[in-house]
């Protein structure tokens, strides 16, 4: 089946497909969701080579739970893999320091907009750095529930099943998150008002 | 008295989660107390950031298993713990509790059985314990197989015509998983049956995923392999690849044989058998694939897959 059409599709009709033994459709929902899965391990974790690690094994993990897998909330499920993968790598790594705009190898990975000036690129990069630095502040379950929501964009009823906690533990603890996170970019480039500032 | 601040409801307000009435009393008090407004804006800003922040992109291609995704499980209807019977279990706790003893008595006076010798159940005869008093192979159980080594084997993927499917993993090992497969569930006595059994085991490179820029290359392993017929102790084929031979249990003249041109031999995933006559149809052969625990790595647990067979 042509590339295009397989991404059409939806992630239930996907995965019928891969269950029938079509790689390509299992391909497919790889696709469809690797680089949000792997945005958010990079927030949570702070390391390319860990978030592109995360996100490996995160679908490792689906391809031999195809069988049990259902499409409707496949993207609970493999955001609720990634963060545990992510827990896991953070139980066992130590903090190392890395620049978040560059892979193991050195490649760049988030280039700042080309349409700004060299300033404004450094400003950016600074302001992705300081907010990597705030993210890194607050505890692994508070950092999961604000990337979850303000950087992936998830429902309360995705995160809810991300992270097997009710809805209403999920609104309290991103307040909670957020008004940390608030206090942990104080007087960082991401802070309101530092652009202004250092004009 | 100084008024509450409302900084518990900053993220309900910046989702419009509030009602009419705390919204009018939440903005009320943020524009008459300025610790709480500028906390808010604080708020607001630091969502704001995050929201900016671009989306990153995936640095490499994820690399999949070089086998196809897994098929579909057996068709069959299997006892689980569904939410209808978790249902029935809160409704009826007292019933649920009985239940449970019962079963754990049943399950006390198989084991005390069946650990009375030590000879494993797959290891006995087709014809049962020398004084026929061993228990019976139930519905569905796991059997011991006299298995320390899988042997090496060259590797492939399950035909496409082997439509039933099952498999075993190792939750902190994906990438190893056993696969126990055949072309039907429904075998016809007198006829030969095939099955597909294989262990895929990532070598080092799989051990880092991501690492490479190819698929993680993988080792073949026929598993310890067992058919037997449920609810007797009869096994008609066990297959112990430690010694790369089989362990044909005696036949009891219903014809079991194993079939020409089989491939038990340690060469491949498929292993043929010939269904004895004598089986009435209806009855079912437990297929069982045993991984034993530690073999994989240090600390792996044990996998087995299952199929049941009926004969047609």
């Amino acid at each position: 089946m042509p590339a295009r059409t397989l991404k059409c599709m939806d992630d239930e009709a996907l995965l019928e497909r891969a269950r029938r033994g079509d790689r390509d459709a299992f391909a497919a929902i790889v696709t469809r969701h690797q680089d949000e899965l792997y945005t958010m391990a990079l927030r949570i974790l702070g390391t390319p080579a860990d978030a592109a690690d995360v996100v490996q094994e995160t679908f490792l993990r689906a391809y031999v739970r195809i069988p049990v897998l259902r499409g409707q909330t496949i993207r609970a499920w493999l955001f609720r893999v990634a963060i545990n993968c992510s827990h896991d790598v953070q139980r066992r790594t130590v903090r190392r320091p890395a620049d978040p705009l560059e892979d193991a190898e050195g490649n760049i990975v988030e280039l700042p907009d080309p349409a700004l000036g060299p300033e404004a690129s450094a400003l950016a990069r600074e302001r992705v750095a300081a907010v990597r630095e705030a993210l890194l502040t607050l505890h692994p379950d508070f950092r999961a529930v604000v990337v979850l929501r303000d950087v992936n964009d998830l429902s309360y009823e995705e995160m809810s099943a991300a992270l097997r906690i009710p809805i209403g533990t999920v609104k309290s603890r991103l307040n909670r998150s957020r008004s940390m996170l608030a206090k942990a970019l104080r007087g960082t480039a991401a802070a309101p008002g530092f652009a202004e500032e250092h004009a | 008295m100084t008024p509450r601040h409302l900084d518990d409801l900053f993220s309900a307000a910046y989702e419009d989660d509030l009602s009419p009435a705390e919204r009018t009393r939440f903005e009320a008090h943020v524009q008459a107390c300025e610790p709480c407004a500028a906390a808010y804006e604080e708020f607001k800003a630091g969502i704001a950031v995050l929201r900016e922040l671009p989306q990153a992109r995936m640095p490499h291609a994820v690399h999949l298993p070089s086998t196809s995704p897994v098929a579909e499980r057996r068709a069959r209807p299997t006892i689980g713990l569904s939410w209808f019977n978790l249902g029935l279990l809160r409704r009826f706790p007292a019933t649920a509790a009985a239940g449970a003893i019962a079963i754990v008595l049943v399950v006390l006076a198989l084991t005390h059985v069946g650990t009375g010798g030590n000879l494993s159940t797959a290891a006995l005869p087709a014809s049962g314990g020398a004084n026929g008093s061993t228990a019976p192979l139930p519905a569905h159980s796991s059997t011991e197989v006299s298995c320390t080594q899988p042997t090496a084997i060259i590797g492939s993927s399950p035909p496409v015509s082997f439509a039933q499917e099952t498999q075993a993993a190792d939750p902190t090992e994906p990438a190893l998983h056993l696969v126990l497969a055949a072309p039907r569930l429904v075998v016809a006595a007198g006829k030969s049956a095939v099955v597909y059994a294989q262990l895929s085991v990532p070598v080092s490179a799989a051990a880092n995923p991501g690492s490479v820029a190819s698929a993680p290359p993988t080792r073949a392993l026929l598993p310890c392999l067992s058919v037997g017929v449920a609810n007797t102790t009869r096994q008609l084929l066990v297959l112990p690849p430690s010694s790369a031979s089989l362990a044909i249990p005696q036949a009891t003249g219903s014809g079991f044989a194993v079939a020409p041109g089989t491939e038990l031999s340690a060469a491949g995933p498929l292993v043929t058998f010939v269904v004895p006559t004598g089986l009435a149809p209806g009855t079912e052969l437990h297929v069982i694939a045993t991984i034993p625990a530690g073999f994989a790595a240090f600390g792996s647990p044990a996998l087995t897959a299952e199929l049941t067979l009926t004969i047609g």
